[in-house]
């Protein structure tokens, strides 16, 4: 299986304080890699430097063996809306816009809407949401609001996946139903990058990580 | 992308509603104060072009603002003696006189005139007041069944007109002044004193200061340009108890009040447009740190910093084109309402502005408050294009 994302030494501070020091990492297509680790251990800066939504301070990024570390911010945002979908702590919906709405909101921002409506409307009925297609962010509980913010991720069909801590605040149902979801995305060749504290959800992964003192560590399972 | 901007701004509904207002509320006074200092410059204008008349002289006891003597061509009941005329006329330093008669107010019917319009005697021979708007010189004199119509006054058949019963051939029709003049049905004297003879309402007049034949309503004097104003106006003064009204001195102080009247709405408008764009600036630029982690989310999704900016600055010029049409059409009724109390108290002269006018200030305004509005949101725009797209993982909960 070919590398689609590489860190090189990647290491981020604030001022004095580091936070990630010198990890490499290499996803490979179609897999899912799982993070584990202390709060406050830097996981989700990790991701987001991952998915370039910010800068280390130091290191290389490369994704299909092209270095996007070094490319102005306007590159980035074309290289986020074309390799990644983003599953975030909080739903993080638009409370303007209905659940399909919502789901689409990656196609505009890209301007890549043709026919993708009938994708979004599909998504969310295999996510069992079809009667809540035109409901708002505030009318839907946090398992409903999950699975929408599962759905725009997986819209454009993105090559990486990106979650932070997707199964959050869930029963131990709705969580496994969340994690069969993203875990799925893998068969259609879509890498899986998941910060998580669940054991469960960890154990499900093709590879686990425990970053610990700015540092990556493989767990054995 | 528009669809984005659509929601957002329907999803603030109070928000953009309370700019929107303020916004409309501006360019309604901008527009309604244009058009009627336009209306009112082109009226002094014309008036200062043809206004032949020096001084103008009506009865002592007539109590009648000056100015709407003057500039309004109003008509009141009010008589003196022809012979007065006569008296004036040969004062040293008067170059010519005219007089003119007024009748009642004409009444309302079915293929009638209403109560607006008035029918006054002149005198075309004398008259060089009245000829500069007409259409047609007429320099001889009117027959009995011929009237000469202002602009505004109303007719059925294009070349006669039915007043009080009687059918008069219409001789032309005046150019808009701006004044009653519009609305005046311009006969000879002897016809006008004939029609007044026969008004019930009159008729105490008539017992009181001898029969219509032997009176006038006003003379209208241009004197000499070597003349002593002041030596000729005392002079008329001793001819009769009459009240002498000086047009120099009028024009200076309708001028005087128009142009308050300018500043006070002009400065009004101005502070309404200043407002307006300090609301909307301050909006966008609370939006900015308010909705960090939309912008963050919009950035993680894909979209670039460009795309924000064209965002906030979208809404932003939404809001003011919204604003600036809905304020044309509130302009449009603020204007309606300023003509009416304008025409009730018509120390102004008016000439309604031309279509051209108002198009050409609707498609400025349109554009100057659009730009305000791209401009009142540049700062916010810029510093919301420059967001962190990390923000989406760590702030709050969304708006």
């Amino acid at each position: 299986m070919s590398n689609l994302i590489e860190l090189q030494n990647i290491c981020k501070s604030y001022g004095e304080d580091s936070i990630l020091s010198n990890i490499s990492l290499t996803v490979k297509k179609g897999t899912a890699l799982a993070i584990v680790g202390d709060s406050g251990g830097g996981k989700t800066t990790l991701l987001s430097i991952m998915g370039l939504l910010q800068n280390a301070t130091f290191g290389k990024i490369l994704i299909d063996n092209l270095d996007v570390s070094a490319l102005s911010q306007h590159e980035q945002a074309k290289i986020r809306g074309k390799y990644f979908g983003f599953i975030f702590q909080r739903a993080r919906l638009i409370n303007s816009l209905t659940a399909l709405e919502n789901v689409m909101v990656p196609a505009w921002l890209t301007q890549k809407n043709k026919n993708l409506e009938n994708r979004a409307i599909e998504l969310l009925t295999h996510f069992n949401m079809q009667h809540r297609l035109h409901h708002k962010p505030q009318q839907l509980s946090l398992g409903q609001l999950r699975r929408v913010s599962l759905a725009r991720a997986l819209l454009l069909n993105p090559p990486i996946l990106l979650a932070d801590e997707p199964t959050n605040d869930l029963d131990p149902a709705l969580a496994g139903s969340v994690a069969d979801c993203l875990l799925q995305a893998r068969d259609t060749g879509t890498s899986v990058v998941i910060i998580t504290h669940d054991p469960v959800l960890a154990a499900r992964a093709d590879e686990v990580f425990n970053l610990k003192n700015g540092q990556l560590y493989p767990v054995q399972h | 992308m528009t669809f984005l901007i659509w929601k957002s701004l329907l999803h603030r509904k109070l928000q953009s509603f309370a700019i929107l207002f303020s916004i409309a509320i501006g360019v309604a006074i901008v527009l309604s104060v244009s058009a009627v200092y336009n209306g009112v410059s082109s009226g002094m204008e014309i008036s200062k072009q043809r206004m032949g008349a020096d001084i103008v002289i009506i009865p002592g006891g007539a109590t009648i603002e000056p100015s709407l003597v003057l500039f309004g061509g109003a008509a009141t009941n009010t008589y003196m003696d022809k012979k007065d005329f006569d008296a004036i006329r040969s004062i040293p330093g008067v170059r010519q006189a005219t007089p003119q008669f007024y009748t009642q107010g004409l009444t309302a019917d079915c293929h009638d005139i209403g109560t607006n319009n008035r029918m006054i005697g002149y005198d075309p021979t004398s008259d060089w007041v009245v000829a500069p708007w007409l259409k047609k010189i007429q320099k001889t004199e009117l027959k009995d069944n011929e009237v000469i119509l202002g602009a505004k006054v109303p007719t059925w058949t294009q070349n006669k007109i039915l007043i009080l019963d009687t059918w008069y051939d219409i001789v032309t029709v005046a150019e808009e002044t701006g004044t009653t003049l519009d609305y005046s049905l311009l006969v000879s004297m002897p016809e006008a004193r004939r029609v007044a003879s026969k008004s019930p309402t009159l008729k105490p007049i008539w017992e009181k200061q001898g029969p219509p034949s032997e009176l006038i309503s006003t003379v209208l004097v241009q004197f000499d340009e070597s003349a002593d104003v002041m030596d000729i106006v005392t002079k008329i003064q001793a001819v009769d108890y009459v009240h002498v009204i000086v047009a120099a001195d009028i024009k200076k102080r309708i001028n005087d009040q128009f142009t308050v009247l300018l500043w006070l709405l002009g400065g009004v408008g101005s502070l309404v447009v200043l407002l307006s764009l300090f609301q909307l600036f301050a909006r966008f630029y609370t939006l900015t740190v308010d909705r960090q982690a939309e912008w963050g989310l919009y950035l993680a999704l894909g979209a670039s910093g460009r795309d924000i900016a064209s965002i906030i600055v979208g809404e932003a010029v939404v809001v003011a084109l919204t604003a600036s049409i809905a304020g044309l059409l509130l302009g449009g009724v603020l204007y309606k309402v300023s003509l009416v109390l304008l025409k009730s108290y018509q120390s102004f002269p008016f000439v309604q502005p031309t279509w051209s006018f108002f198009a050409t200030t609707s498609l400025l305004l349109i554009g100057f408050f659009s730009s305000l509005g791209a401009l009142a949101a540049w700062i916010p725009a810029y510093r919301g294009s420059r967001i962190d797209p990390s923000t989406v993982m760590t702030r709050g909960e969304f708006d």
